[in-house]
Protein backbone atom coordinates (compact mmCIF):
# COMPACT_ATOMS: atom_id res chain seq x y z
CA UNK A 1 0.00 0.00 0.00
CA UNK A 2 1.09 3.43 -0.72
CA UNK A 3 2.29 6.04 2.04
CA UNK A 4 0.46 8.71 1.90
CA UNK A 5 2.88 10.82 3.44
CA UNK A 6 4.81 10.79 0.14
CA UNK A 7 4.95 13.27 -2.13
CA UNK A 8 3.52 12.25 -5.98
CA UNK A 9 5.52 13.70 -9.57
CA UNK A 10 3.53 13.89 -12.48
CA UNK A 11 5.53 12.73 -15.60
CA UNK A 12 3.73 12.61 -19.20
CA UNK A 13 4.39 9.32 -20.96
CA UNK A 14 7.02 9.53 -23.30
CA UNK A 15 5.17 6.25 -25.66
CA UNK A 16 1.59 7.45 -25.47
CA UNK A 17 1.44 11.15 -23.41
CA UNK A 18 -0.90 9.82 -20.35
CA UNK A 19 0.21 11.44 -16.92
CA UNK A 20 2.49 9.22 -15.19
CA UNK A 21 1.95 9.70 -11.55
CA UNK A 22 4.74 8.83 -9.84
CA UNK A 23 5.61 8.08 -5.66
CA UNK A 24 9.26 10.31 -4.87
CA UNK A 25 11.56 8.48 -4.22
CA UNK A 26 10.82 5.27 -6.91
CA UNK A 27 13.59 4.39 -9.88
CA UNK A 28 11.17 2.54 -12.40
CA UNK A 29 7.44 3.46 -13.38
CA UNK A 30 5.15 2.13 -15.78
CA UNK A 31 2.81 3.85 -17.87
CA UNK A 32 -1.69 2.20 -16.96
CA UNK A 33 -2.75 3.59 -20.25
CA UNK A 34 0.31 1.73 -22.61
CA UNK A 35 1.53 -0.94 -20.34
CA UNK A 36 5.35 0.46 -21.25
CA UNK A 37 7.86 0.19 -18.74
CA UNK A 38 10.54 3.16 -17.61
CA UNK A 39 13.50 3.78 -15.66
CA UNK A 40 13.46 7.43 -14.30
CA UNK A 41 17.02 8.78 -14.79
CA UNK A 42 18.59 11.85 -12.96
CA UNK A 43 21.22 14.45 -14.19
CA UNK A 44 22.15 15.67 -11.24
CA UNK A 45 22.52 12.51 -9.16
CA UNK A 46 19.13 13.27 -7.42
CA UNK A 47 16.09 14.84 -9.21
CA UNK A 48 14.85 18.26 -8.51
CA UNK A 49 11.16 18.33 -7.79
CA UNK A 50 8.72 21.37 -7.52
CA UNK A 51 5.16 21.96 -7.08
CA UNK A 52 3.06 24.86 -8.21
CA UNK A 53 1.30 27.82 -6.11
CA UNK A 54 -2.10 27.52 -5.50
CA UNK A 55 -2.50 30.35 -3.58
CA UNK A 56 -3.48 33.16 -5.95
CA UNK A 57 -4.12 35.97 -3.41
CA UNK A 58 -1.85 35.63 -0.57
CA UNK A 59 -2.89 38.96 0.96
CA UNK A 60 -6.44 37.90 1.41
CA UNK A 61 -5.17 35.30 3.31
CA UNK A 62 -2.88 37.56 5.66
CA UNK A 63 -6.29 39.68 6.04
CA UNK A 64 -8.05 36.61 6.94
CA UNK A 65 -5.03 35.48 9.70
CA UNK A 66 -4.63 38.85 10.63
CA UNK A 67 -7.84 41.03 10.88
CA UNK A 68 -8.67 44.07 8.71
CA UNK A 69 -5.87 46.33 10.60
CA UNK A 70 -3.09 44.21 9.27
CA UNK A 71 -0.90 47.10 6.91
CA UNK A 72 1.11 44.78 4.29
CA UNK A 73 4.19 46.04 3.80
CA UNK A 74 5.15 43.52 1.34
CA UNK A 75 4.41 40.17 0.39
CA UNK A 76 6.84 37.80 -2.09
CA UNK A 77 7.08 34.81 -3.40
CA UNK A 78 10.14 32.53 -2.96
CA UNK A 79 10.97 29.09 -3.92
CA UNK A 80 13.57 27.76 -1.01
CA UNK A 81 14.30 23.77 -1.33
CA UNK A 82 15.03 21.06 1.18
CA UNK A 83 16.22 17.89 1.15
CA UNK A 84 14.75 14.42 1.79
CA UNK A 85 17.60 11.76 2.13
CA UNK A 86 16.61 8.38 3.24
CA UNK A 87 19.48 5.41 3.59
CA UNK A 88 20.47 2.14 5.13
CA UNK A 89 22.87 2.13 8.08
CA UNK A 90 24.67 -0.91 8.60
CA UNK A 91 27.88 -2.44 10.85
CA UNK A 92 28.10 -3.11 14.45
CA UNK A 93 28.22 -1.58 17.57
CA UNK A 94 29.07 -2.13 21.04
CA UNK A 95 30.14 -0.82 24.87
CA UNK A 96 29.11 -1.54 28.53
CA UNK A 97 25.78 -1.04 29.81
CA UNK A 98 26.17 1.27 33.01
CA UNK A 99 24.94 -0.65 36.02
CA UNK A 100 23.61 0.94 38.96
CA UNK A 101 25.09 1.43 42.14
CA UNK A 102 23.49 0.04 45.03
CA UNK A 103 24.93 0.04 48.93
CA UNK A 104 24.14 -3.38 50.40
CA UNK A 105 24.55 -3.33 54.17
CA UNK A 106 27.03 -6.56 54.78
CA UNK A 107 28.58 -7.65 58.27
CA UNK A 108 31.87 -8.68 59.07
CA UNK A 109 33.28 -11.86 61.43
CA UNK A 110 32.23 -9.56 64.48
CA UNK A 111 28.70 -8.58 63.43
CA UNK A 112 29.91 -4.76 62.76
CA UNK A 113 27.94 -3.40 59.75
CA UNK A 114 30.08 -2.68 56.70
CA UNK A 115 28.25 -0.67 53.77
CA UNK A 116 29.63 -1.60 50.60
CA UNK A 117 28.68 -1.04 46.98
CA UNK A 118 27.55 -3.33 44.23
CA UNK A 119 26.77 -2.70 40.56
CA UNK A 120 24.02 -4.64 39.32
CA UNK A 121 22.43 -5.18 35.69
CA UNK A 122 26.00 -3.44 33.87
CA UNK A 123 26.84 -6.06 31.02
CA UNK A 124 28.59 -6.16 27.33
CA UNK A 125 26.38 -5.44 24.52
CA UNK A 126 27.59 -6.23 20.92
CA UNK A 127 25.25 -5.83 18.48
CA UNK A 128 24.98 -5.75 14.51
CA UNK A 129 22.91 -2.80 12.87
CA UNK A 130 21.22 -2.59 9.64
CA UNK A 131 18.42 0.15 9.86
CA UNK A 132 16.32 1.52 7.20
CA UNK A 133 16.29 5.87 7.97
CA UNK A 134 15.07 8.87 6.82
CA UNK A 135 16.26 12.51 7.59
CA UNK A 136 14.84 16.17 6.02
CA UNK A 137 17.40 18.84 5.61
CA UNK A 138 17.05 22.53 5.13
CA UNK A 139 20.19 23.19 2.70
CA UNK A 140 19.53 26.78 2.91
CA UNK A 141 19.41 27.17 6.39
CA UNK A 142 17.16 30.45 6.34
CA UNK A 143 15.47 29.23 9.06
CA UNK A 144 13.47 32.47 8.87
CA UNK A 145 11.25 31.08 6.56
CA UNK A 146 9.97 27.85 8.22
CA UNK A 147 11.42 25.29 5.58
CA UNK A 148 11.25 22.15 8.11
CA UNK A 149 7.57 22.86 8.42
CA UNK A 150 6.89 22.67 5.22
CA UNK A 151 5.07 19.21 4.15
CA UNK A 152 5.08 17.10 1.37
CA UNK A 153 1.58 15.66 2.11
CA UNK A 154 -1.27 15.63 -0.35
CA UNK A 155 0.99 17.80 -2.66
CA UNK A 156 1.31 16.99 -6.56
CA UNK A 157 5.04 18.10 -7.86
CA UNK A 158 6.80 17.53 -11.10
CA UNK A 159 10.18 17.85 -12.87
CA UNK A 160 12.38 21.02 -11.96
CA UNK A 161 12.17 23.40 -14.47
CA UNK A 162 14.46 26.29 -14.10
CA UNK A 163 12.74 28.55 -16.14
CA UNK A 164 8.92 27.69 -15.39
CA UNK A 165 9.76 28.39 -11.46
CA UNK A 166 11.52 31.69 -12.03
CA UNK A 167 8.52 32.86 -13.46
CA UNK A 168 6.57 32.39 -10.36
CA UNK A 169 9.32 34.19 -8.27
CA UNK A 170 13.23 33.87 -6.82
CA UNK A 171 14.61 30.39 -6.75
CA UNK A 172 17.36 29.27 -4.27
CA UNK A 173 19.92 27.13 -5.68
CA UNK A 174 21.94 24.75 -3.82
CA UNK A 175 24.98 26.20 -2.13
CA UNK A 176 26.47 22.95 -2.01
CA UNK A 177 26.93 19.79 -4.13
CA UNK A 178 24.24 17.06 -3.44
CA UNK A 179 27.19 14.04 -2.14
CA UNK A 180 27.54 16.86 0.29
CA UNK A 181 24.49 16.93 1.61
CA UNK A 182 24.16 12.71 1.02
CA UNK A 183 27.34 12.65 3.44
CA UNK A 184 25.97 15.42 5.99
CA UNK A 185 22.50 13.46 6.08
CA UNK A 186 24.71 9.80 6.63
CA UNK A 187 26.12 11.27 9.98
CA UNK A 188 23.12 12.55 11.28
CA UNK A 189 21.16 8.80 10.53
CA UNK A 190 24.69 7.16 12.25
CA UNK A 191 24.36 9.66 14.90
CA UNK A 192 20.73 9.00 15.45
CA UNK A 193 21.63 5.60 16.16
CA UNK A 194 24.17 5.72 18.19
CA UNK A 195 22.37 8.45 20.83
CA UNK A 196 20.54 5.49 21.95
CA UNK A 197 23.48 4.74 23.71
CA UNK A 198 25.27 7.39 24.92
CA UNK A 199 25.15 6.15 28.57
CA UNK A 200 27.53 3.59 27.29
CA UNK A 201 30.89 3.06 28.80
CA UNK A 202 33.90 2.10 26.24
CA UNK A 203 31.23 2.93 23.02
CA UNK A 204 33.33 2.07 20.40
CA UNK A 205 31.15 1.71 16.27
CA UNK A 206 31.69 0.93 12.95
CA UNK A 207 28.75 1.96 11.51
CA UNK A 208 28.40 2.91 7.50
CA UNK A 209 25.45 4.08 4.89
CA UNK A 210 24.86 2.67 1.42
CA UNK A 211 21.76 2.84 -0.48
CA UNK A 212 21.31 6.70 -0.17
CA UNK A 213 18.77 8.42 -2.05
CA UNK A 214 18.30 12.08 -1.78
CA UNK A 215 15.01 14.38 -3.36
CA UNK A 216 15.20 18.13 -3.29
CA UNK A 217 12.32 19.69 -3.21
CA UNK A 218 11.15 23.50 -3.81
CA UNK A 219 8.38 24.54 -2.40
CA UNK A 220 6.93 27.77 -2.88
CA UNK A 221 6.45 30.60 0.17
CA UNK A 222 4.98 33.68 0.66
CA UNK A 223 7.15 35.58 2.53
CA UNK A 224 5.71 38.61 4.14
CA UNK A 225 6.56 41.71 6.25
CA UNK A 226 3.23 43.19 8.31
CA UNK A 227 2.37 45.58 11.08
CA UNK A 228 -0.68 44.97 13.04
CA UNK A 229 -1.45 47.17 15.43
CA UNK A 230 1.81 49.22 15.76
CA UNK A 231 3.37 45.96 16.11
CA UNK A 232 5.65 44.17 13.45
CA UNK A 233 5.66 40.83 12.00
CA UNK A 234 7.49 38.48 9.79
CA UNK A 235 5.10 36.07 9.01
CA UNK A 236 5.45 33.37 6.21
CA UNK A 237 3.26 30.47 4.80
CA UNK A 238 2.72 27.74 2.30
CA UNK A 239 1.84 28.73 -1.08
CA UNK A 240 0.24 25.61 -2.14
CA UNK A 241 -1.47 24.96 1.26
CA UNK A 242 -1.74 27.91 3.02
CA UNK A 243 0.26 26.47 6.06
CA UNK A 244 1.49 28.94 8.45
CA UNK A 245 5.21 28.50 8.73
CA UNK A 246 6.59 30.97 10.70
CA UNK A 247 5.04 34.02 12.38
CA UNK A 248 7.55 36.54 13.94
CA UNK A 249 7.36 39.47 16.11
CA UNK A 250 9.72 41.78 15.38
CA UNK A 251 11.18 44.44 18.32
CA UNK A 252 9.95 47.90 17.56
CA UNK A 253 13.23 49.85 17.81
CA UNK A 254 11.78 53.58 17.66
CA UNK A 255 10.19 52.52 20.30
CA UNK A 256 12.89 51.50 22.58
CA UNK A 257 15.39 54.36 22.13
CA UNK A 258 12.30 56.50 22.71
CA UNK A 259 11.82 55.20 26.29
CA UNK A 260 15.06 55.00 26.66
CA UNK A 261 16.10 59.14 25.54
CA UNK A 262 13.00 59.89 28.21
CA UNK A 263 15.04 57.78 30.86
CA UNK A 264 17.89 59.82 29.99
CA UNK A 265 16.44 63.13 30.15
CA UNK A 266 15.21 62.44 33.66
CA UNK A 267 18.99 60.76 34.81
CA UNK A 268 20.77 64.29 33.00
CA UNK A 269 17.98 66.16 35.63
CA UNK A 270 18.84 64.81 38.21
CA UNK A 271 22.87 64.69 37.34
CA UNK A 272 22.42 68.53 37.09
CA UNK A 273 20.68 69.07 40.62
CA UNK A 274 23.87 67.18 42.25
CA UNK A 275 25.88 69.53 40.58
CA UNK A 276 24.39 72.64 41.81
CA UNK A 277 24.03 71.24 45.35
CA UNK A 278 27.79 70.32 45.19
CA UNK A 279 28.69 74.06 44.22
CA UNK A 280 26.08 75.61 46.92
CA UNK A 281 27.33 73.52 49.71
CA UNK A 282 31.20 74.30 50.53
CA UNK A 283 31.27 72.11 53.79
CA UNK A 284 33.29 68.54 53.19
CA UNK A 285 29.43 67.30 54.96
CA UNK A 286 27.93 68.40 51.44
CA UNK A 287 30.20 67.37 49.18
CA UNK A 288 29.87 63.93 50.49
CA UNK A 289 25.87 64.08 50.51
CA UNK A 290 26.31 65.26 46.92
CA UNK A 291 28.73 62.81 46.56
CA UNK A 292 26.26 59.95 47.39
CA UNK A 293 23.84 61.37 45.16
CA UNK A 294 25.77 61.03 42.06
CA UNK A 295 26.45 57.55 42.88
CA UNK A 296 22.82 57.13 43.13
CA UNK A 297 22.12 58.89 39.89
CA UNK A 298 24.58 56.53 37.82
CA UNK A 299 23.28 53.55 39.26
CA UNK A 300 19.48 54.85 38.56
CA UNK A 301 21.19 55.74 34.93
CA UNK A 302 21.90 51.84 34.41
CA UNK A 303 18.90 50.26 36.04
CA UNK A 304 17.09 52.75 33.43
CA UNK A 305 18.89 50.98 30.75
CA UNK A 306 19.33 47.52 31.61
CA UNK A 307 17.03 47.15 35.13
CA UNK A 308 14.45 45.88 33.06
CA UNK A 309 16.94 43.07 30.81
CA UNK B 1 12.89 25.50 -22.39
CA UNK B 2 14.15 25.18 -18.87
CA UNK B 3 16.48 22.58 -17.91
CA UNK B 4 14.84 19.20 -16.96
CA UNK B 5 17.29 17.03 -14.85
CA UNK B 6 14.56 13.93 -14.55
CA UNK B 7 13.93 11.83 -17.78
CA UNK B 8 11.99 8.44 -18.35
CA UNK B 9 13.49 5.87 -20.66
CA UNK B 10 12.08 2.70 -22.14
CA UNK B 11 13.24 -0.48 -19.84
CA UNK B 12 13.58 -2.73 -22.46
CA UNK B 13 15.84 -6.24 -22.78
CA UNK B 14 19.08 -5.26 -24.32
CA UNK B 15 19.44 -8.79 -25.52
CA UNK B 16 16.07 -9.39 -26.86
CA UNK B 17 14.09 -6.30 -26.37
CA UNK B 18 11.04 -7.54 -24.77
CA UNK B 19 9.65 -5.00 -22.08
CA UNK B 20 11.15 -6.09 -18.48
CA UNK B 21 8.14 -5.42 -16.14
CA UNK B 22 10.05 -3.85 -12.58
CA UNK B 23 9.56 -3.11 -9.47
CA UNK B 24 9.25 0.65 -8.51
CA UNK B 25 13.06 0.60 -6.26
CA UNK B 26 14.59 -2.13 -8.63
CA UNK B 27 18.63 -1.59 -9.53
CA UNK B 28 18.71 -4.90 -11.27
CA UNK B 29 16.14 -5.73 -13.65
CA UNK B 30 15.56 -9.61 -14.88
CA UNK B 31 13.89 -10.42 -18.24
CA UNK B 32 11.36 -12.80 -17.67
CA UNK B 33 11.62 -13.78 -21.48
CA UNK B 34 15.72 -14.70 -21.55
CA UNK B 35 16.51 -14.57 -18.18
CA UNK B 36 18.59 -11.88 -18.49
CA UNK B 37 19.83 -9.72 -15.81
CA UNK B 38 20.72 -5.87 -15.59
CA UNK B 39 22.16 -3.68 -13.45
CA UNK B 40 21.18 -0.11 -14.14
CA UNK B 41 24.78 2.12 -13.68
CA UNK B 42 24.76 5.82 -14.49
CA UNK B 43 21.56 5.20 -15.65
CA UNK B 44 22.48 2.55 -18.27
CA UNK B 45 21.80 -0.92 -18.36
CA UNK B 46 24.97 -3.51 -17.93
CA UNK B 47 24.62 -7.55 -17.82
CA UNK B 48 24.69 -8.99 -15.26
CA UNK B 49 25.51 -13.25 -14.63
CA UNK B 50 22.73 -14.63 -13.50
CA UNK B 51 21.95 -18.17 -12.85
CA UNK B 52 18.31 -19.77 -12.04
CA UNK B 53 19.01 -22.36 -8.81
CA UNK B 54 17.09 -25.70 -9.04
CA UNK B 55 14.99 -26.75 -6.12
CA UNK B 56 15.31 -29.47 -4.22
CA UNK B 57 13.18 -32.67 -5.19
CA UNK B 58 11.32 -32.38 -2.24
CA UNK B 59 10.16 -28.75 -2.92
CA UNK B 60 9.39 -29.07 -7.02
CA UNK B 61 5.63 -29.36 -6.72
CA UNK B 62 5.65 -26.48 -3.99
CA UNK B 63 4.19 -22.85 -6.12
CA UNK B 64 7.87 -21.36 -6.05
CA UNK B 65 8.63 -18.02 -6.45
CA UNK B 66 12.42 -16.67 -7.51
CA UNK B 67 14.17 -14.00 -5.13
CA UNK B 68 17.48 -12.74 -5.95
CA UNK B 69 20.65 -13.45 -4.17
CA UNK B 70 24.25 -11.69 -4.80
CA UNK B 71 26.86 -14.25 -4.78
CA UNK B 72 30.27 -12.65 -4.52
CA UNK B 73 33.49 -14.13 -4.47
CA UNK B 74 36.00 -12.02 -2.18
CA UNK B 75 39.52 -12.36 -1.67
CA UNK B 76 40.20 -11.16 1.96
CA UNK B 77 43.80 -10.44 3.25
CA UNK B 78 44.56 -9.40 6.89
CA UNK B 79 47.99 -7.60 7.63
CA UNK B 80 48.78 -8.52 10.87
CA UNK B 81 47.88 -11.23 13.33
CA UNK B 82 45.36 -11.35 15.69
CA UNK B 83 43.96 -13.55 18.69
CA UNK B 84 40.41 -14.09 18.04
CA UNK B 85 39.32 -17.03 20.07
CA UNK B 86 36.98 -18.84 17.33
CA UNK B 87 35.78 -20.95 19.62
CA UNK B 88 33.64 -18.24 20.93
CA UNK B 89 31.31 -17.89 17.15
CA UNK B 90 27.94 -18.95 17.51
CA UNK B 91 27.35 -22.85 17.16
CA UNK B 92 25.50 -23.00 13.71
CA UNK B 93 28.63 -21.31 12.25
CA UNK B 94 31.25 -23.58 14.39
CA UNK B 95 28.85 -26.59 13.35
CA UNK B 96 30.31 -25.92 9.56
CA UNK B 97 34.72 -26.90 10.33
CA UNK B 98 35.06 -25.46 6.86
CA UNK B 99 33.82 -22.26 7.36
CA UNK B 100 34.94 -21.87 11.33
CA UNK B 101 38.96 -23.10 10.08
CA UNK B 102 38.99 -20.84 7.46
CA UNK B 103 37.69 -17.98 9.76
CA UNK B 104 40.50 -18.87 12.16
CA UNK B 105 43.43 -18.61 9.54
CA UNK B 106 42.44 -15.17 8.55
CA UNK B 107 41.99 -13.58 11.92
CA UNK B 108 44.90 -16.07 13.47
CA UNK B 109 47.72 -16.48 10.88
CA UNK B 110 51.10 -13.99 10.12
CA UNK B 111 49.62 -12.02 6.53
CA UNK B 112 47.04 -14.76 5.68
CA UNK B 113 44.84 -14.55 2.22
CA UNK B 114 41.38 -16.71 1.66
CA UNK B 115 39.09 -16.69 -0.69
CA UNK B 116 35.42 -16.32 0.26
CA UNK B 117 32.23 -17.11 -0.99
CA UNK B 118 29.33 -14.36 -0.01
CA UNK B 119 25.40 -14.50 -0.30
CA UNK B 120 23.84 -11.19 0.09
CA UNK B 121 20.32 -10.58 -0.19
CA UNK B 122 19.59 -8.76 -3.01
CA UNK B 123 15.94 -8.26 -2.62
CA UNK B 124 14.70 -5.66 -0.52
CA UNK B 125 13.99 -5.52 2.45
CA UNK B 126 11.86 -3.56 5.53
CA UNK B 127 13.76 -3.03 8.96
CA UNK B 128 12.06 -6.61 10.09
CA UNK B 129 14.44 -7.99 8.32
CA UNK B 130 17.31 -8.03 10.60
CA UNK B 131 15.43 -9.56 13.61
CA UNK B 132 15.26 -12.73 11.57
CA UNK B 133 17.15 -15.95 10.49
CA UNK B 134 19.32 -14.52 7.53
CA UNK B 135 19.14 -17.02 4.32
CA UNK B 136 22.63 -15.05 3.12
CA UNK B 137 24.08 -15.47 6.36
CA UNK B 138 23.14 -19.37 6.42
CA UNK B 139 24.34 -19.38 2.80
CA UNK B 140 27.64 -18.02 3.22
CA UNK B 141 28.18 -20.55 6.05
CA UNK B 142 26.50 -23.70 4.61
CA UNK B 143 26.73 -22.47 0.32
CA UNK B 144 24.24 -24.44 -1.46
CA UNK B 145 24.96 -26.83 -4.46
CA UNK B 146 23.57 -24.56 -7.03
CA UNK B 147 22.17 -26.53 -10.03
CA UNK B 148 21.30 -24.08 -12.51
CA UNK B 149 17.89 -23.92 -13.94
CA UNK B 150 15.70 -22.76 -17.26
CA UNK B 151 15.21 -19.09 -16.47
CA UNK B 152 11.99 -18.01 -14.28
CA UNK B 153 10.16 -15.11 -13.24
CA UNK B 154 12.14 -13.20 -10.36
CA UNK B 155 11.84 -10.66 -8.28
CA UNK B 156 13.93 -7.78 -9.03
CA UNK B 157 16.82 -6.70 -6.94
CA UNK B 158 17.12 -3.79 -5.05
CA UNK B 159 20.78 -3.88 -3.76
CA UNK B 160 23.32 -2.68 -6.16
CA UNK B 161 26.39 -4.85 -6.74
CA UNK B 162 28.35 -1.76 -4.67
CA UNK B 163 25.89 -2.19 -1.72
CA UNK B 164 26.36 -5.74 -1.79
CA UNK B 165 30.11 -5.77 -0.93
CA UNK B 166 29.51 -3.73 1.55
CA UNK B 167 26.90 -6.13 3.00
CA UNK B 168 29.32 -8.78 2.88
CA UNK B 169 32.20 -6.67 4.46
CA UNK B 170 29.78 -6.47 7.10
CA UNK B 171 28.30 -9.71 7.40
CA UNK B 172 32.84 -11.12 7.70
CA UNK B 173 33.02 -7.94 10.20
CA UNK B 174 29.45 -8.66 12.20
CA UNK B 175 30.48 -12.63 13.03
CA UNK B 176 33.77 -12.48 14.51
CA UNK B 177 32.88 -9.72 16.53
CA UNK B 178 30.44 -11.92 18.28
CA UNK B 179 33.56 -13.04 19.97
CA UNK B 180 35.12 -11.23 23.05
CA UNK B 181 38.20 -10.52 21.11
CA UNK B 182 36.55 -9.74 17.78
CA UNK B 183 37.55 -6.27 16.05
CA UNK B 184 35.39 -3.68 15.30
CA UNK B 185 35.68 -2.33 11.76
CA UNK B 186 38.26 -2.69 9.47
CA UNK B 187 40.85 -1.44 12.25
CA UNK B 188 42.70 0.97 9.96
CA UNK B 189 42.61 -1.16 7.13
CA UNK B 190 43.87 -3.84 8.51
CA UNK B 191 41.68 -6.12 6.73
CA UNK B 192 41.19 -6.05 2.92
CA UNK B 193 38.43 -7.33 1.03
CA UNK B 194 39.17 -7.40 -3.16
CA UNK B 195 35.94 -8.01 -4.99
CA UNK B 196 36.65 -10.81 -7.80
CA UNK B 197 33.37 -11.14 -9.57
CA UNK B 198 29.67 -11.59 -8.92
CA UNK B 199 26.82 -13.06 -10.11
CA UNK B 200 22.92 -13.00 -9.33
CA UNK B 201 21.50 -16.14 -8.15
CA UNK B 202 18.02 -16.64 -8.28
CA UNK B 203 16.58 -18.70 -5.20
CA UNK B 204 13.43 -20.36 -5.18
CA UNK B 205 11.45 -20.09 -1.84
CA UNK B 206 7.86 -21.88 -1.03
CA UNK B 207 5.37 -20.06 1.45
CA UNK B 208 4.30 -21.31 4.72
CA UNK B 209 2.51 -20.28 7.54
CA UNK B 210 3.79 -16.60 7.39
CA UNK B 211 7.48 -17.34 6.15
CA UNK B 212 9.08 -17.74 2.98
CA UNK B 213 11.15 -21.21 2.79
CA UNK B 214 14.16 -21.71 0.75
CA UNK B 215 13.71 -24.82 -1.70
CA UNK B 216 17.57 -25.41 -1.49
CA UNK B 217 18.64 -25.86 2.52
CA UNK B 218 15.07 -24.71 3.89
CA UNK B 219 16.22 -21.66 5.32
CA UNK B 220 13.25 -19.42 6.26
CA UNK B 221 12.42 -15.27 6.20
CA UNK B 222 9.71 -13.64 7.72
CA UNK B 223 7.34 -12.44 4.79
CA UNK B 224 7.10 -8.87 6.33
CA UNK B 225 10.60 -8.67 6.62
CA UNK B 226 10.51 -8.56 2.31
CA UNK B 227 9.33 -5.09 0.83
CA UNK B 228 5.92 -5.22 -0.40
CA UNK B 229 5.75 -9.52 -0.46
CA UNK B 230 2.13 -9.24 -1.25
CA UNK B 231 2.26 -7.03 -4.23
CA UNK B 232 5.24 -8.89 -5.54
CA UNK B 233 3.38 -12.21 -5.10
CA UNK B 234 0.42 -10.86 -7.06
CA UNK B 235 3.05 -9.52 -10.21
CA UNK B 236 4.74 -12.94 -10.20
CA UNK B 237 1.37 -15.27 -10.10
CA UNK B 238 -0.04 -12.97 -13.53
Amino acid sequence: MADNTLAVIAFSCPNCGAEIDVIEGYTNTKCQFCDSNFLITKKIGAPRIFARPKINKPKQILRQRFGRNVQVIDVSLIYVPFIKVSSEIIGCLGGYKKGVVVQEPTYNDSGMNIDTTRTVGGKRVKKRIRRILEVKLDPSEFYRYGINRVTTEGKKFEVYDDELLHRYGDVFDLPLPVNEYLDKASEMLIKEIIYDYRDFDKFEHYLRAIKKKAIIYFNPIFFSRLEVNGDFYTYSFDAVNGKALVKDKKKDKQKESKKVFVGLNTLYGIIGAAGIILSLISSSAGRGAAFVLALFAGFFLWWLQYGND
Amino acid sequence: MGMIDIKLIPLRCPDCGQDIESGEDDLVHFCSNCGGGFEVIQDKLKKVNVIFAKPDEEFANKRLYYLPMWQILSRISVKKKHNIDVSQLPKEILANERFASLFSELLNKEKPIEKMIFFVPAFGVTNRYQLMDQPGLQFTVNPPNLESDSPKDMVGAEYSLADAIELAKDMFLSIQYQTDTGLMGLKGSDITFDYKKARIAGIPFYEEEGMLVDGLKGYKIFKNGLKGWERIKSKLEK
